[in-house]
C-alpha cells in the first residue's frame, strides 16, 4: 500500500489559551500530522487527537512566533477532535492537520528539520531516508503576507495569510528533497518525511493477485479447528447435534418436528397424530387426564356461551370447516379434522346427562 | 483611544469557553459560550464535534481569558493591565507588551 493523502482540516482564531477542532481520519495504516502555530512567548503544552497525546517532531521559532509539528500513528478513524493547548494567551493560535494512509506504523518520522527563510524562494530541504516517503512542511510568514505553495508543495486548502501547511503530493525518492513556499516576508518552517508501510503493500499485492492454496485453506482450517472437527461433514453433524441438544429433543421427536414443518404445507394423518403426541408430551399429561381436561373445558365453554350441546356441535363443525377453508386442506384432512370434534359431543353431551 | 477593561479570570471555571460555528451562507461566526466541563469534554476519547444550529457548520472551540466586557473577550480597542504587562486588542489582533518594554518605548518616544 503506497502512501495516499486522506484528509485535511484547520482552525485559526485570536486571543485564546487553547483551540479545539475536528479532523476526520479514514483508512488504514494512518498518520495524522498537526502543525500548531502560536506566539513565540507561548509554549505548546500539548496536542491531542481523540484524547491521545501526539508526539512532537520539532519546534521552530523566530522572534515573534512558534510552530510545533506533531504526529500520531494509527489515529482513531472517524471524526475526532484535535486539541492544542498552550501556556498563557496567544494573540493568534492556528492548527493545521493532514492525515495519510499507507504509512509505516513505527520508526517515524523518516526525517525532520527546521529552517529560517529570508531569501526567495524559501525552500526547506531534508534528506529522505526511505524511498517512496512523503513530506510535509509548515511555515509561518513573519509579516502579514500570504503563504502560498510553490515547487514540490501541494496545497490542501489550509494556507492563510500568515501560516501554511503543504505536503509533497506524492512519493519522494531517497535523498535530498526540497519544498518551496512563497511569501513576501521572511519565513520560518518545520518539515518532516514519513515512510510507507512496506508490509501492508506486500500483503495487498498478494491478495490482489491470487491466493495460494495454502492461504485459501487457512480460513477453512480455522473454522474446523474452532469446532474441533477435521472435516466439513463432521462439522455439520456437530452443529445438528448441538441444535438437538439445545432443544432437548430425542432423535424421533426431532424428526417429527422436521416432518411437522413440512406438513404445515400439506398435513397428513400421521403428522397430525405426531403433533398431538408432541403436545401431550409438552403438557406432560396422560391421555386420560387430557380427556378429563377437555370435558371440563367444554362444559365451561357451554356455560360461558350459554349454548345447547347441538348448537355447540354445529358451531364447532362450522369452525373446523372455516379453518380448513382458510388453510386449503384436502377433504381427507378435513375429514380427520372433523373427526376430532366427533369425540367432543361425548364430552359435551355428558353434562346434559347430569 | 483605548478603553481599559479588567481581566476577570485566566483559568478555572470562570475563564471563557465557546463553540464557534460558521455560517454556510457568508462564513460569519456564531459564537456560543459553553461551560468549562463542556469544553474539557471535547478533548476526551470518543468526543464528537458539537451539533451545529441550522444553517451553520462547526468551526472550532476555544478557551480564553475572561474580561469584563459584554462578550467576555478582550474587545477591539480595549486593553487590560495584567500586572507586569499590558494586553491590547486592536484591529483584530492581540498584543501583549511588557511594561518594561512599554517604558522604554515611552522614553524613546519622548526623545523624538
Amino acid at each position: 500500500m503506497a502512501i495516499a493523502f486522506d484528509a485535511a482540516a484547520s482552525a485559526t482564531t485570536t486571543a485564546v489559551t487553547s483551540l479545539t477542532y475536528s479532523h476526520t481520519c479514514t483508512g488504514t495504516s494512518l498518520i495524522l500530522i498537526v502543525a500548531a502555530f502560536c506566539n513565540q512567548s507561548n509554549t505548546i503544552t500539548g496536542v491531542t487527537y481523540n484524547g491521545n497525546a501526539m508526539t512532537n517532531v520539532n519546534t521552530s521559532i523566530n522572534s515573534t512566533d512558534r510552530i510545533g509539528l506533531y504526529y500520531t500513528l494509527g489515529p482513531a478513524t472517524g471524526a475526532h477532535n484535535v486539541v492544542i493547548s498552550i501556556s498563557g494567551s496567544s494573540s493568534g493560535l492556528s492548527g493545521n492537520s493532514e492525515s495519510f494512509t499507507g504509512v509505516k506504523q513505527s520508526a517515524q518520522p523518516d526525517a525532520s528539520t527546521t529552517a529560517a527563510q529570508s531569501a526567495t524562494p524559501k525552500t526547506t530541504s531534508l534528506t529522505v531516508v526511505a524511498a517512496n516517503s512523503w513530506c510535509v512542511v509548515a511555515g509561518r510568514d513573519s509579516g502579514s503576507g500570504g503563504t502560498t505553495a510553490s515547487t514540490n508543495c501541494t496545497d490542501r486548502g489550509m494556507s492563510t495569510a500568515q501560516v501554511g501547511m503543504f505536503d509533497s503530493g506524492g512519493p519522494v525518492a531517497a535523498g535530498s528533497f526540497g519544498m518551496t513556499m512563497t511569501s513576501p516576508a521572511s519565513m520560518f518552517t518545520t518539515m518532516m518525511s514519513f515512510s510507507p508501510d512496506s508490509n501492508a503493500f506486500s500483503q495487498t499485492v498478494s491478495e490482489a493477485l491470487a491466493l495460494t492454496d495454502a492461504a485459501t485453506k487457512t480460513p477453512t482450517k480455522v473454522i474446523a479447528d474452532s469446532t474441533t472437527n477435521t472435516d466439513t461433514v463432521a462439522t455439520n453433524f456437530v452443529i445438528t447435534r448441538v441444535l438437538s441438544e439445545t432443544l432437548a429433543l430425542t432423535d424421533s421427536v426431532l424428526r417429527t418436528a422436521g416432518k411437522s414443518i413440512l406438513e404445515t404445507l400439506a398435513l397428513t394423518d400421521t403428522t397430525a397424530r405426531s403433533v398431538g403426541k408432541v403436545i401431550l408430551d409438552a403438557l406432560a399429561m396422560a391421555a386420560a387426564d387430557v380427556v378429563t381436561a377437555t370435558k371440563v373445558t367444554n362444559v365451561a365453554l357451554m356455560d360461558t356461551l350459554n349454548m345447547a350441546a347441538d348448537d355447540v356441535v354445529a358451531t364447532v363443525a362450522t369452525l373446523h370447516r372455516t379453518i380448513s377453508d382458510s388453510i386449503s386442506v384436502t377433504d381427507s384432512v378435513l375429514a380427520r379434522s372433523l373427526w376430532a370434534p366427533r369425540t367432543k359431543p361425548t364430552s359435551i353431551w355428558t353434562p346434559r346427562g347430569k | 483611544m483605548l478603553k481599559p477593561v479588567n481581566l476577570i479570570a485566566k483559568d478555572g471555571t470562570s475563564a471563557y469557553y465557546a463553540h464557534v460555528f460558521k455560517s454556510m451562507i457568508d462564513d460569519s461566526d456564531l459564537v456560543v459560550e459553553i461551560s468549562m466541563d463542556e469544553y474539557k469534554a471535547l478533548g476526551l476519547q470518543g468526543a464528537k464535534a458539537p451539533d451545529a444550529p441550522q444553517g451553520f457548520k462547526y468551526g472550532f472551540s476555544l478557551s480564553a481569558y475572561r474580561y469584563d466586557t459584554p462578550s467576555a473577550r478582550l474587545e477591539d480597542d480595549c486593553y487590560s493591565d495584567e500586572g507586569e504587562a499590558i494586553r491590547v486588542f486592536s484591529e483584530g489582533s492581540e498584543v501583549f507588551i511588557k511594561k518594561s518594554v512599554l517604558a522604554a518605548l515611552n522614553e524613546a518616544l519622548a526623545k523624538t
